[in-house]
């Protein structure tokens, strides 16, 4: 019995001090994981859209009420001014979710570019949607219409991963649906 | 009294009777029967296609000799069998495959292929598809027997089937396609040359037709059932038995002896696998031609399809059952 | 002094654990496409097998014997997640490479083995020794794996390019397939040298197992044979 009690007790403790470190660890490393997160997922994808900005679009991002629930915003901006906006948005894929950065400018209805921030497409069809090829179709392109070619748009497909590219296509219709309900609030979010 | 020159009788142990088959012969038998599609590759394609031949076949037997050197085994090379190695292997290159491409690959099906199991006979998986997967994973570009080849105009069926569906190789004739009118590696698409070699093998009792009957047979079906799922989609039976290397699997490279099984449903079974895999890989995977790797996978069960076998007579003596009881 | 250094010296040659003891190979097969993912692991590892063989040999008689393989278990469990955590907050680039390969170390042999085998038999210091050792000797196994295929699949070394335009990279190699024949091939290799090294001191060679009528008795244990 005694036995019996001693085991207990020393499992118990060594589960309960090895929880107390991992809730302390987690603690103290939660904030910087997330910025880590985002620098190394959504970093690359914003650098791939938009050049010549000198803020940390990660750094400044805010988060925003939308019908669809909340939205990060990355602002971009050039000497304090707000010049471009991006967002993440998902498209269904072949291999699952395909995110997609989409990156919109604030003068005007036109699309930034695109970049792929996750996907686990098939490597040589579906995950050529990275390829610049594919992507920089999506560059300054308006807001309307955004369509592969056989649905009677100007995106070209890739040949061989028509979900892929359809996915995208509507993620980025997706990313502009959004951006239409909060256009007007950009301006005053980062006072320019 | 002198002892006469050719002794009357003579005394030996059983057994006093011999067929005359050899290992050397069995392997040159072998070698005549590709002989027909390797002059025709050498007509489609000229002198690269002798190239690649004729280096392939050179480096496998240095690298067999090499490996047998290096494991202080007995030379082996005299049998022939690392020839035909090299041969078959070169049957699946394009012609335009740069000398390095063929030299690294030839050298992989004899050393990763045969050698490090112990030689001939020892090896689980077919050796020419050995080095052909280790090429076509690292060389993608350099093996593409479409896109090295742009100066032919042959079509490439299988290229056309994936890339641009199946309304694309409506137009071409399967007596061309029969003919080796078609884009692919050297040796693999000369089927009717394939064919005839395949039936001397059959008529010497080389292979049994269980394995070439069985791979047909479940390419075939499997094809069908595709096709009558939507004919709009999938290409019909026939391109697809005509196509690429289906053919050359069937006869030369699905039937070696070491990596197939042995009785003759596992025999039957294991060609119907790879058939039937062909089909699911050129529908789903990302390579046109699904005949090599559907070879390999099929290879992989050959340990599991041997279990299948007949009782022993006076029987049960069940080893085995004993053994899984354990 | 003499018996420290003997248990730390014993992970990087003669029980080098990949290639003598051959454990942990689910790492050693799936992170050494490149050399910086090889070493990256293997600093976790010795970070965490430094520890783990630090508390087990601190509670080494605290710990009931019929409990000891799940206390074994919660402390290398949460030094993994820690390394993680710590991971993803200093060098995410890493983290996004190692993946699912780290929560893993929790399962790896050599943990659990050197716990079991040594930690829990041996007083603290020479414990930290033999994981140190072990560890350090894990890591040079995967760095040189990993560099070994960097090298070939894609002719660089930690990223630097080292071979030349006229070398085409051997893609097989920082595939999955790769990594079983690199790593045959340097089992292999090892086993040659081991050889080799017995005979110039004149010791017999080591055979592999011999499966004749020796070492079979299947016949023997079978009723009525």
């Amino acid at each position: 019995m005694k036995e019996m009690i001693k085991m207990v007790v020393v499992l118990s403790l060594i589960c309960g001090l090895s929880g107390l470190t991992l809730a302390t660890v987690r603690q103290a490393t939660s904030a910087r994981i997330e910025e880590q997160v985002l620098t190394y997922v959504q970093g690359p994808a914003l650098e791939q859209i938009f050049t010549g900005y000198d803020n940390n679009p990660v750094k400044d991002r805010k988060a925003f009420d939308t019908p669809g629930g909340p939205v990060t915003i990355f602002p971009v901006m050039k000497a304090g001014k707000l010049t471009g906006v991006a967002f993440e948005t998902f498209g269904k894929g072949y291999g699952g979710d395909i995110g997609v950065m989409v990156g919109f400018t604030t003068d005007g209805d036109k699309l930034q570019g695109i970049g792929i921030t996750t996907l686990k497409e098939t490597p040589g069809l579906g995950a050529r949607v990275v390829e610049p090829d594919f992507r920089n179709q999506f560059r300054r392109h308006s807001t309307e219409t955004i369509a592969l070619s056989k649905s009677g748009g100007d995106i070209q497909a890739i040949s061989g991963a028509t979900i892929s590219s359809t996915g995208t296509v509507a993620a980025v219709n997706e990313a502009v649906k959004i951006f239409n309900t909060i256009k007007d609030k950009l301006p005053d979010a980062w006072g320019s | 009294m002198l002892k006469p020159l050719t002794p009357i009788l003579t005394v030996a142990v059983p057994p006093h009777i011999h067929c005359g088959r050899t290992l050397r012969r069995y392997v040159l038998d072998t070698l005549v029967a590709l002989l027909p599609a390797a002059v025709m590759a050498v007509i489609a394609f000229g002198t690269d296609a002798l190239r690649v031949m004729a280096l392939s076949c050179a480096t496998a037997v240095l690298a067999e000799a090499a490996c047998n050197r290096l494991m202080k085994r007995e030379q082996t090379v005299d049998d022939y069998s690392a020839l035909v190695t090299g041969l078959l292997f070169a049957f699946l290159l394009p012609a335009s495959a740069p000398w390095w491409l063929v030299a690294i690959g030839s050298a992989a099906c004899i050393g990763l292929g045969k050698m490090i199991f112990g030689g001939l006979g020892g090896n689980p998986l077919s050796p020419p598809l050995v080095g052909w997967a280790l090429c076509r994973i690292s060389w993608p570009a350099f093996m593409d027997t479409n896109a090295t080849m742009l100066m032919s105009d042959l079509p490439p069926p299988l290229q056309q089937l994936k890339y641009f569906g199946v309304d694309a190789v409506s137009s071409l004739d399967p007596v061309s396609l029969l003919m080796g009118h078609q884009l692919g590696g050297l040796g693999e698409i000369q089927i009717i040359a394939l064919l005839a070699g395949g039936a001397y093998l059959l008529l010497r009792r080389h292979i049994s037709w269980h394995i070439p009957a069985g791979f047909i047979g479940g390419l075939l079906a499997t094809a069908l059932i595709y096709r009558l799922l939507d004919p709009a989609a999938y290409a019909p039976p026939l391109f697809h038995l005509l196509a690429g290397g289906a053919i050359f699997g069937a006869f030369f490279l699905a039937t070696d002896e070491s990596s197939s099984p042995l009785g003759s449903l596992p025999a039957l079974l294991f060609g119907i696998m790879a058939g039937a895999m062909v089909i699911v890989i050129r529908v789903y995977g990302i390579y046109p031609d699904g005949v090599p790797f559907a070879i390999l996978l099929a290879n992989l069960f050959t340990p599991l399809l041997d279990r299948i076998r007949p009782k022993p007579f006076g029987g049960p003596y069940s080893f085995f059952d004993e053994e899984d009881a354990r | 002094m003499s018996s420290l250094w003997k248990e730390f010296s014993k992970g990087l040659w003669k029980d080098l654990p990949p290639f003598k003891l051959v454990l942990g190979l689910c790492p050693v097969l799936a992170v050494t496409k490149t050399a910086y993912n090889g070493f990256g692991m293997g600093m976790a590892v010795i970070f965490v097998l430094a520890l783990s063989n630090l508390l087990v040999s601190l509670l080494r008689k605290v710990i009931p014997a019929k409990v000891r393989i799940a206390c074994f278990i919660v402390v290398a469990a949460s030094l993994v997640v820690c390394v993680e955590l710590l991971m993803q907050a200093y060098a995410y680039p890493l983290y996004q490479q190692l993946g699912i390969f780290v929560p893993l170390i929790v399962v790896n042999c050599i943990i659990l083995g050197r716990a079991e085998a040594f930690a829990s038999k041996n007083p603290v210091l020479l414990s930290v020794a033999d994981g140190l050792g072990m560890g350090i000797g894990f890591t040079i196994s995967l760095t040189f794996l990993g560099s070994i295929r960097e090298l070939l699949g894609t002719g660089q070394w930690f990223g630097m390019q080292v071979l030349s335009d006229w070398f085409e990279p051997v893609r097989f190699m920082v595939e999955a397939p790769g990594a079983f024949v690199c790593l045959g091939v340097l089992l292999a290799a090892m086993n040659a040298f081991t050889n080799w090294q017995r005979r110039t001191k004149g010791l017999e060679a080591v055979q592999g197992p011999v499966h004749d009528c020796k070492t079979c008795g299947m016949c023997a244990t079978k009723p009525g044979a």
